[in-house]
């Protein structure tokens, strides 16, 4: 087995078993296209706390809020489930009793950890943007749908600067040996950084600086022009882009050391299930 | 070409403890442990908790890293070739976890089955195969959710998943721990099998000796980190050619198997173990010299008629690879 295939193994794997998870788990699925409206109607409460509907219009520097607030409900609950499927696979596996056997599979300890995530995250985020299609089709018709397809490709790119991440956090995860879900710490921190709940121009300017490396950060700039505009100008869409495949390339060669480095650590350490 | 070639594994456990002073424990899991497989044959490790059995299942698993030494599975460096090693090893290890509990058997294996690249007919064919040889169609196991399956269903899943891509070498960490008789007797009725018939070279790890006795071609036993004995079962037992083994039944007695062969050690010194069988029930096995087992049984049943503990029999047995064992390692499990 090639290391494409091997690639290619343990996404197909991860995909399967996804699927099957969620088919098993009926009343989960259920609740997967429930929770982006729970979430979008926690965030008109959070942003109408202090002001009308026509404030927080201002506030946030939108002119379309209901799409954007259904929209940010979904990418809420990607970020959320994408955060959990990152920093958690290690645990996960370890949890089950699947690691050894994950590990001594041909793929091995940094490809599945490294791409084992990206099949759940991809799911859970259509899953997530699916079931708020009908609401963005309502407000905004056609041009809502096709908004919403941008936004979940937006999602999936900006998924791209955390596989090298995901390797030194479930390494870690490993060689710390504790039994703690760092995601849960995480994901409150990482959404109030992106500007989810309310503006970044509101943060202090340590977080904001924070916010600029946050991947995340770029997805909700990016909702906020197609809530802003019919189309969205083209050449500020086309930065945040850049940006993201920016930091795609400096996260992933950043982590390729530590990936070499955490990967002998954990074996000697060895894998326990 | 040996199958599986150890040869001078070191690994010495580092584990880092206390949140200001931090202290450093070291544990010698293994002292230089070296053994050689043939293809096709069944190769038992046999030792007591502890003695380092796992250690060994992990490095040639390619999941630890040895601190020296070498080991290679079918002349694939463990260390250096760890891709190729996982192409060709199936590895079996805790019978109660390792699966997907929201997941059916067939949905598990498939799982795995794709990880390995196995796709298409070819593993829908194999999970067919193996899930049809190892009784679990017969017991729903398709259907079944993992966390709906007994532990005996679970043993048997566990070596389908082994040996979903059709391995040359098995690395199975105690097979059977657990199981009830009968499965048991299944799980090694299909091992022997499976050498015999489809050359597979199986390494089994256990502290059931009269496993190990009936399946294995040959048996390194393996004690506080280092290899004590290797050889095939009677080429074992001729190292108690000179005692005579004793089996004494006791009950009712209000002790521990612990305290009771401490109290045994006091007052004789032969190699013995005690097995606690259950209800209050012991088993003493004891290494006589040949022409003392007389005297020797004699001392034991007084010492044991003046602690209150009553004995139901006493009888002189064949040697087993038990024996080997209680000689050995002084008899501690």
């Amino acid at each position: 087995m090639n290391r494409l295939e091997s690639c290619l193994s343990v996404i197909r794997a991860e995909l399967y078993a996804y699927i099957s998870w969620l088919k098993n788990n009926k009343s989960l699925a259920f609740f997967m296209v429930l929770w982006p409206y729970l979430t979008a109607v926690f965030l008109l409460g959070l942003g109408t706390l202090l002001g009308s509907l026509e404030e927080y219009k201002v506030r946030m520097n939108i002119a379309n809020p209901a799409f954007y607030i259904i929209a940010s409900g979904g990418i809420m609950v990607s970020s959320i489930s994408i955060i959990d499927s990152v920093v958690g696979i290690a645990l996960r596996h370890r949890w089950l009793g699947t690691l050894p056997y994950v590990v001594s599979s041909p793929p091995g300890f940094t490809l599945t950890m490294m791409l084992g995530p990206i099949p759940g995250s991809m799911i859970s985020s259509f899953i997530a943007l699916s079931s708020i299609l009908p609401a963005a089709i309502y407000f905004e018709g056609l041009l809502g749908f096709i908004k919403i397809f941008i936004v979940l490709l937006i999602i999936y790119l900006a998924m791209l600067p955390l596989i090298g991440l995901s390797i030194i956090i479930a390494g870690l995860t490993l060689i710390i040996g504790e039994e703690a879900n760092i995601a849960a710490f995480i994901s409150p921190f990482m959404l109030l950084l992106s500007g989810v709940f309310y503006p970044q121009t509101l943060l202090p300017e340590v977080l904001r600086l924070m916010s600029t490396i946050i991947p995340l950060s770029y997805v909700v700039n990016a909702v906020k022009l197609l809530a802003t505009y019919h189309i969205p100008p083209f050449n500020i869409f086309m930065t945040i882009m850049g940006v993201i495949i920016g930091l795609t390339v400096i996260y992933n060669t950043l982590s390729i050391p530590g990936v070499i480095a955490i990967e002998k650590r954990v074996l000697r350490h060895g894998i326990h299930g | 070409m040996y199958a599986i070639e150890a040869i001078d594994l070191h690994k010495t456990y580092v584990t880092k403890r206390g949140w200001i002073r931090r202290r450093v424990e070291r544990i010698r899991a293994l002292k230089g442990v070296s053994f050689k497989v043939k293809k096709a044959e069944v190769f038992g490790l046999l030792g007591p908790n502890g003695a380092g059995k796992t250690t060994v299942v992990k490095i040639l698993s390619t999941l630890l890293l040895p601190d020296k030494g070498t080991a290679r599975i079918m002349g694939y460096d463990v260390v250096n070739e760890p891709r190729k090693v996982r192409e060709i090893i199936g590895v079996s290890l805790s019978a109660e976890r390792g699966f997907f509990w929201k997941l059916t058997g067939y949905e598990n294996l498939k799982y795995f089955g794709l990880l390995r690249g196995l796709k298409g007919a070819r593993l829908e064919n194999r999970i067919n195969y193996l899930m049809d040889l190892l009784g679990l169609k017969q017991l729903g196991g398709y259907t079944k959710l993992y966390e709906e399956y007994s532990l005996g269903m679970k043993a048997r899943l566990n070596i389908a998943r082994a040996l979903l891509h059709d391995p040359e070498v098995l690395i199975l960490d105690e097979p059977t721990l657990g199981l009830d008789p009968h499965s048991a007797r299944a799980i090694r009725g299909l091992l022997v099998k499976l050498a015999r018939h489809e050359n597979k070279t199986v390494l089994i790890t256990s502290h059931n000796m009269f496993e190990i006795e009936l399946i294995c071609d040959k048996v390194a036993i393996i004690d506080k980190g280092k290899i004590i004995a290797l050889g095939t079962v009677s080429e074992l037992k001729r190292l108690v050619s000179k005692e005579v083994p004793v089996v004494i039944d006791a009950w009712k007695y209000s002790y521990s198997a612990q305290e009771l062969l401490e109290m045994l050690k006091k007052r004789i010194n032969v190699a013995l173990n005690i097995e606690e069988s259950g209800n209050g029930y012991a088993r003493i096995r004891i290494l006589a010299p040949i022409g003392e087992e007389e005297k020797i049984i004699h001392k034991v049943i007084d010492t044991l008629y003046h602690i209150g503990v009553r004995i139901r029999e006493a009888k002189i047995v064949e040697p087993t690879l038990e024996d080997v064992f209680i000689k050995l390692t002084r008899g501690h499990l």
